[in-house]
């Protein structure tokens, strides 16, 4: 297989950036006091740089070879394949990777345990190998081994502040939520191996009667994986752990990783049940709808910006679905949108949330909180965590020249496209309606982040804490701080070269709908780049000659606080009072109770205290996960009971399995 | 129906692992598990005869020094130094539990007419009827009896009707396997010796039925 020199070059690339995981993974194993984490983050770096510039040389073709098949998994070698639908992917963790790498040293050097430093290193290179290879995984077993390491090693790291009790019972429900999903893909694997005898990923075809359960086991496993509606509950509470620059990592490829595996396997493999399509369909609305009101209710930064993904992979996981049905439909065109959108919104959406999550870890590094109601006011001492939190929330709220705005609007236009196909009227029906709601999710989208960025970054600081928040270690920016400003710029700069990134992005999208004649650039027409440039230039020159002018005459005033007293920063608009209007609409599912209780001599014109109270009963976990983990643990505890203690007892249990075994080996 | 000599030895062998079940003295129990070894070391020897598989005499030997002189000879001594004569109470009583055992046998019987792969060999199940029934004397053993010693008695009966279906189904395992076998056995009883002397140290008593920590 290695005989073009491209094909060498990219293997060689991929496996020496293992390769040099791997080895910092043993120096930080070995000599952890001695060595410098300045020297293990260069490994990651260069590890991280390795995978993207492989990423770069087998852009646009299919490379497979088998530089690992030393390792093998009994039932079949680790073999690589790097086909255009892995490449973005790949190209992803190598940004990714560069931008923990970059963020690592600054975190590691405010940890006060050596044995937490250790902890972290060694993690974080088992989390990129294991990614690495579940990318470049040629067949199932190669997949499930490296995914395995992945979701453990994540799970690790979910659970690295482990002596809090918050972190243990994240890492639980993780890991809970990973266990489920290898289960539901092995099963998958097996039956597809059952049904075409072979291991290769690339061989099983979906369009078959007979796959139809692997398909629905596939779609679950994914959906618990990706953090999917119901299966999202694990999500708001282990997004937010892990330790700050893996943080990216995390939220960015975890959920992204799951959504590979279903292109890779039902879009690639021309999946055709348009059961399976309605399916994604629904609980891919149903999640976006559910993330995006739990993230406006939600007073934790980051528990926030994880519902926010619960939202993000429902649409994406909508887009998936539309992508299934038009290949029902033999709808080639809207297909190819609908994969376009979703290849486009995860990418997108895994940079974008890193991006967050970077500056949320920013945030909590300076003030030590997450809590909305004690930030506040933070613009003015962190101006470039500010700037790249900005930007990253345009982004996610798909406004104009930002990187979202074409994904989503790839989302728009494959439902107004099928809106008017030639497809059964329920269907076109429901693709308007789909258009109304993703409206209406963007709209509370950018109602939740502009609570965000609102009440975290501006205003007064509601803390002291927050009033005396340092943005980095150092005097200039630090490495989180770069870390922040180079995903910013990567969101910027593919949200004004759209059509570049799509024609990009183009022999991806080829190999999941079999279309030749795709161009990726015709996808998006609007010529954003052209227009965020003459925009810029026109607000620039405005601000300029308008208003730049004024700023010399700048004077200060006492804010008028309405003859209500001296206004403190208790005046201020919290997080819950924002978002509260909204929260009154929808009460009946996020069950929110609000009580109010005056008290005074004459409590109507001047009362001495008012107390307000808001409370959130979760719905889902309330109503569903605690009945069924109530049956667990009751027949658990009845399980118990057999384990009776005594000696007797036990031998005639083994006794009776015994006669059972003979007496079905013997069929008496 | 014409015994084979080994089957006919077979059956001795089961016979007297049933009168292990009729009595709750220590000793004579103890008596009967030596003869009923004596016999299957027979067994042994004379499928060595028949199949001419030399390394089948040492095993027999080992099994006669072993299991049926050496093992209950220490078992006797532990018995003698904890004072312990009888066993104290059985779940079913003793002449119940030896008929219950003599059913066994007929229910030995009737499986081993079902075990696939045997039936072209008609000549090796009677073998492994008696194999079978005294695997089951001994789980009755060790499931009525209360005397931590009786367990051990029981222990040791289960272990020889594996080694007996063993030997007449497939006309022995490899020496090594065989004398490995013996000494682990050996190396048991050594430990369940030991472990009986702390029991009644520390309980004044013998009687697992009253040992019910086996649990979280």
């Amino acid at each position: 297989m290695i005989n073009d020199p491209t094909t060498f070059s990219a293997a060689n690339l991929f496996t020496s950036a293992s390769a040099i995981w791997l080895g910092g993974l043993a120096i930080s194993a070995v000599g952890r006091e001695k060595v410098k984490s300045n020297f293990l983050a260069f490994l990651m770096l260069a590890g991280a740089l390795l995978t993207l510039s492989g990423a770069a040389i087998s852009w646009n073709q299919s490379i497979e070879y088998n530089q690992l098949q030393y390792i093998c998994f009994g039932l079949a070698r680790a073999d690589s394949l790097v086909d255009p639908l892995s490449v973005p992917f790949l190209a992803l963790l190598g940004l990714l990777g560069s931008a923990t790498a970059i963020a690592s040293p600054c975190h590691t050097a405010a940890l006060n345990s050596q044995g937490k430093r250790g902890h972290y290193w060694k993690l974080s290179f088992i989390f990129l190998i294991g990614m690495q290879q579940v990318l470049l995984a040629a067949n199932g077993i190669a997949f499930l081994v490296f995914w395995e390491i992945m979701s453990l090693s994540s799970a690790a790291l979910v659970a690295s502040d482990h002596i809090r009790h918050r972190a243990q019972r994240a890492a639980f429900a993780y890991l809970t939520a990973t266990r489920i999903s290898t289960a539901l893909i092995t099963a998958a694997f097996l039956w597809m191996h059952h049904n075409t005898g072979s291991w290769s990923l690339s061989a099983w075809h979906f369009g078959t009667e007979q796959s139809l359960v692997a398909a629905f086991f596939l779609l679950f496993a994914v959906c618990t994986k990706a953090g999917v509606w119901p299966m999202h509950v694990w999500l708001p509470l282990a997004y937010p752990e892990p330790p700050g620059p893996t943080s990216a990592l995390f939220s960015g490829l975890v959920g992204n990783m799951a959504i590979f595996l279903l292109m890779r396997l039902l879009l690639a493999g021309q999946c055709s049940h348009l059961s399976i399509a309605y399916a994604a369909i629904a609980l891919g609305t149903i999640s976006s709808l559910w993330g995006v009101l739990f993230a406006l209710m939600e007073r934790d930064l980051k528990k926030l910006l994880a519902y926010s993904t619960v939202e993000n992979m429902g649409i994406i996981l909508t887009a998936i679905g539309v992508a299934i049905l038009a290949h029902c439909h033999n709808l080639t065109a809207i297909a190819t949108l609908a994969a376009a959108a979703a290849l486009f919104h995860t990418l997108n959406h895994g940079l974008v949330k890193a991006l967050l999550f970077l500056g949320a870890a920013s945030v909590e590094r300076a003030v030590h909180t997450r809590e909305l109601t004690a930030l506040g006011g933070l613009a003015k001492n962190m101006p470039w965590t500010m700037l790249c939190f900005f930007i990253g929330s345009l982004s996610i709220c798909a406004m104009p020249p930002m990187n979202c705005f074409a994904s989503k609007w790839l989302v728009y236009q494959t439902f107004f496209q099928l809106s008017y196909a030639n497809a059964p009227i329920l269907e076109r029906a429901m693709s308007l309606a789909m258009v109304g709601i993703l409206a209406f999710v963007g709209a509370l989208s950018l109602a939740c982040f502009t609570k965000a960025v609102g009440i975290a970054f501006l205003g007064r600081p509601r803390s002291n804490a927050a009033a005396k928040a340092k943005e980095s270690t150092t005097n200039g920016p630090d490495g989180l701080i770069i870390a922040q400003l180079l995903l910013a710029v990567a969101c910027v700069m593919i949200g004004t070269s759209v059509p570049i990134a799509l024609d990009g992005l183009a022999p991806a999208v080829r190999q999941l709908t079999h279309d030749q004649f795709l161009v990726g650039s015709s996808l998006f027409p609007i010529p954003q780049g052209q227009l965020a440039l003459v925009g810029g230039i026109l607000v620039s020159s405005i601000y300029l000659f308008v208003l730049g002018r004024r700023s010399a005459e700048v004077k200060s005033y006492i804010t008028w606080d309405c003859g209500f007293g001296p206004l403190s920063t208790r005046a201020e608009e919290t997080g819950s009072s924002f978002s509260h209007p909204i929260g009154r609409i929808f009460s009946q599912i996020l069950q929110l109770k609000v009580t109010t209780e005056i008290s005074g001599k004459d409590r109507r014109h001047f009362p001495e205290s008012v107390r307000v109270e808001t409370f959130m009963t979760p719905i889902l976990e309330t109503k569903l996960y605690r009945p069924v983990m109530g049956i667990f643990d009751w027949l658990s505890s009845s399980l118990v009971r057999l384990q009776t203690g005594s000696i007797h007892i036990h031998l005639l249990y083994v006794f009776l399995t015994m006669v059972l075994l003979v007496f079905l080996g013997t069929n008496i | 129906m014409i015994l084979d000599t080994f089957e006919a030895l077979a059956m001795v062998a089961a016979i007297f692992a049933i009168l292990i079940l009729g009595t709750t003295h220590l000793r004579t129990n103890l008596s009967f598990y030596s003869l009923h070894t004596m016999a299957i070391a027979a067994v042994t020897a004379w499928i060595a005869s028949i199949t001419h598989e030399d390394h089948l005499y040492l095993v027999a030997a080992g099994v006669f020094i072993i299991k049926s002189c050496s093992i209950p000879w220490f078992l006797n001594s532990v018995i003698k130094k904890i004072n312990v004569g009888t066993d104290g109470g059985a779940f079913i009583a003793a002449p119940l539990s030896m008929h219950l055992g003599a059913l066994m046998l007929g229910l030995s019987f009737m499986i081993s007419q079902q075990i696939p792969g045997l039936i072209g060999e008609a000549d090796s199940r009677l073998g492994s009827t008696a194999a079978m029934s005294i695997l089951f004397s001994g789980v009755l053993l060790m499931l009525t009896r209360r005397a931590a010693i009786s367990q051990i008695v029981g222990f040791l009966v289960i272990e020889n009707g594996i080694y007996l279906f063993a030997v007449t189904q497939t006309h022995g395992m490899p020496l090594m396997i065989e004398m490995g076998l013996l000494l682990e056995v050996l190396v048991a009883v050594m430990v369940a010796g030991l472990l009986l002397f702390n029991i009644k140290k520390s309980f004044e008593h013998i009687d697992v039925s009253q040992l019910t920590e086996l649990k979280d």
